[in-house]
This record gives structure tokens, C-alpha cells and sequence, in this order.
């Protein structure tokens, strides 16, 4: 069986009302809970904040404008959560606390690689400014369009795009800096 | 037009944000400047680092808690649609038994009703006055005729 689009999920939500939370919670858990994963860096606060969301979301489904997107509605939800986890954390909390278990399996080589270039990525990531990063992680892993960033992150559209500029150029940056430090240890070897 | 504001134009262009006028624009410049080539190799080398990445699943724990509080908490349902009908336009839905004996009591009600307001009245305010209209009929002689 194919799995319920957005639409349909908004006209069943529009039909049936919290009927509908389920198809719903199966379409953007793993979603929403890499959102706040990301954002946070921290698993059980990830964890936290995703059924945060998603009770927000149960609790909000007669507010949900049809005509909107479900998607950016739920990212701001999530956000907002998120958001209000991070507030509360110590700042040692904030570590790249990637574990292994929350990855998909792959082979060995694979892995090694993968983790090696995630573990690099997550660290640019990690190291941008909060709004930067959010910004692009809604962009790059939610594949959000800048009209849903705009709504989400309550920007403006051309505001959304030179933000993204700009996170992309910080990163770049950090990413030849980590580079460049990892090809001088290497030759230091 | 700036490299700069070439550049934020490579990142609006990766993200299929640029209508085809600024497109155009980009590639002809993007033709003659080394830096801004190198900014779109950076950025498109981003994109494929980051999504390229194993998605992260949520655990499974998950599933139990957000489910159990969604069965703990209200359901809500979507209020009908009000649509204004005439008088004669709506329909009234009544189960069967109920109509059986609202029919019942009308029709029995209805014979004992009409017991007490039309049979004999034997009271004796009403027995003091009777008038009793005799008609006599004229003899009426047929000649001829003998029965």
C-alpha cells in the first residue's frame, strides 16, 4: 500500500480528525526526531522533544490550516520544541553525542568511511551558528522549499535565502579547515 | 552584480529557487569567473556530503510513548457542515421502536380519549334536564289501498 501524501493526509485530518494522527505520526517521526536530533545533538533530548511534538501536534490538529503545508507546520512545531529543550540544557550537554545505534546498518568499509565523513560533517555543522544550522538542516536534510524555511523559521524569503548563503559559506570554510588540519596530521605522520 | 551576490545566486540556483532570467544571468557570468565555478563545486559538494549521510531513525521506545498518549488524551472530530435547509427540505430520522410506540400511545390515547369525551354521560346535573322531541308524523291515507 502506498503511503498517505501530505494531502490526503490533511483532507483525512480535515475528515476524521485525530483519527488521522496516526498515519500522520508514522509519516514524520523519523523525520521530526532527526529535526530535533540534529539540532540538538543529544539523543534522549531528541527523544524528548520529538513527543513533545508530536503531543503538540495531537493536542493542535483542529488548528491546522488545510490550505497550508503540513510539513512546514509540523517542522515549526518541532522547532519550537527543540528549541525550548536547548534552552534548558547545560552547555556540556551539547556534545556530539552520535551513537551507533541510531544509524542505519552498513558494511564495514562503508561504514568506516561514512562515519568518518558524517562525523566531519556533523562537526562543521555543529561548530556553525544556531541559526545557520537550523537553516540548513531544514534546507539540505528536510528539503524544505525557502517559502516552508520562511514559515517555519519566521523569516522572509529573501532572508531565508541569503541565510543560506551564508551557512553554506561558513561551512565551506570550516570544512577546508578541518580538512587542511587533517591532511597536515597526516603528514606529520 | 557582484561575486558575492553571484555567489548567493549559486545557492538560491542548487536549490531550484532562481526564475530563468537570473539563471541565465548566473551561467553567463559563471562562464567567465573561476571563484564563483569553485563556490557552485563547493556548495553541490555540501548538499551530496549532507544528504548522502544514513538517515537517522527514530527509536523505537518512541513509537509506545507517542502512541499510549494519543490513546489517553480526547479524540476530536471535525464539527459537521451546517447547511441551511428549508422547513420542508429536512428529514427527521426517528429509529423504528421509538415510532412504534409513539404510534401506540397516540392510537390508544386517541380511544380513550374519545371514550370520556363522547360516551354515556351519567352524571346527574346533566340527567335533571332532558328534552325529549317526539315527532309525530301526520296519518297519511292512501286510497285505494288496504293494507
Amino acid at each position: 500500500m502506498q503511503p498517505a501524501t501530505d494531502e490526503q493526509l490533511v483532507d483525512r485530518i480535515r475528515k476524521e480528525g485525530s483519527l488521522a494522527f496516526t498515519p500522520l505520526y508514522h509519516r514524520y517521526k523519523h523525520r521530526v526526531y532527526a529535526y530535533c536530533y540534529r539540532l540538538l545533538r543529544h539523543p534522549q533530548n531528541a527523544e524528548d522533544a520529538a513527543q513533545e511534538t508530536f503531543l503538540k501536534i495531537h493536542r493542535s490538529l483542529h488548528q491546522l490550516d488545510s490550505s497550508a503545508s503540513l510539513q512546514a507546520w509540523i517542522f515549526t512545531i518541532a522547532r519550537n520544541e527543540a528549541f525550548t529543550i536547548l534552552r534548558r540544557m547545560k552547555p556540556s550537554e551539547d556534545l556530539e553525542n552520535i551513537t551507533d545505534d541510531v544509524w542505519d546498518d552498513e558494511t564495514p568499509l562503508e561504514r568506516v568511511v561514512a562515519r568518518e565523513r558524517s562525523e566531519i560533517l556533523q562537526h562543521c555543522l555543529g561548530l556553525l551558528r544556531p541559526a545557520y544550522r537550523e537553516i540548513l538542516i531544514l534546507r539540505e536534510y528536510e528539503q524544505l522549499s525557502y517559502t516552508e524555511i520562511a514559515r517555519v523559521t519566521n523569516l522572509s524569503e529573501s532572508a531565508v535565502k541569503s541565510a543560506l548563503f551564508k551557512a553554506r559559506k561558513s561551512m565551506g570554510k570550516k570544512l577546508e579547515t578541518i580538512l587542511k588540519g587533517k591532511n597536515n596530521e597526516l603528514r606529520a605522520i | 552584480m557582484s561575486c558575492e551576490q553571484f555567489e548567493e545566486q549559486v545557492s538560491a540556483y542548487i536549490d531550484h529557487e532562481l526564475r530563468d532570467e537570473e539563471t541565465e544571468i548566473l551561467f553567463r557570468h559563471l562562464g567567465n569567473c573561476v571563484s564563483c565555478r569553485k563556490a557552485m563545486t563547493v556548495a553541490l559538494d555540501l548538499r551530496s556530503g549532507l544528504r548522502d549521510q544514513a538517515p537517522l531513525l527514530a527509536p523505537e521506545e518512541l513509537d509506545e510513548k507517542v502512541m499510549s498518549m494519543a490513546r489517553s488524551r480526547q479524540l476530536w472530530m471535525p464539527d459537521r457542515v451546517a447547511v441551511p435547509v428549508t422547513m420542508w427540505q429536512r428529514r427527521i430520522s426517528m429509529r423504528v421502536p421509538a415510532v412504534a410506540a409513539a404510534m401506540f400511545i397516540l392510537l390508544f390515547g386517541g380511544f380513550f380519549a374519545s371514550s370520556l369525551w363522547l360516551g354515556p354521560n351519567d352524571s346527574a346535573a346533566n340527567a335533571k334536564v332532558q328534552t325529549v322531541y317526539i315527532t309525530t308524523l301526520p296519518a297519511v291515507e292512501v286510497r285505494g289501498y288496504t293494507p
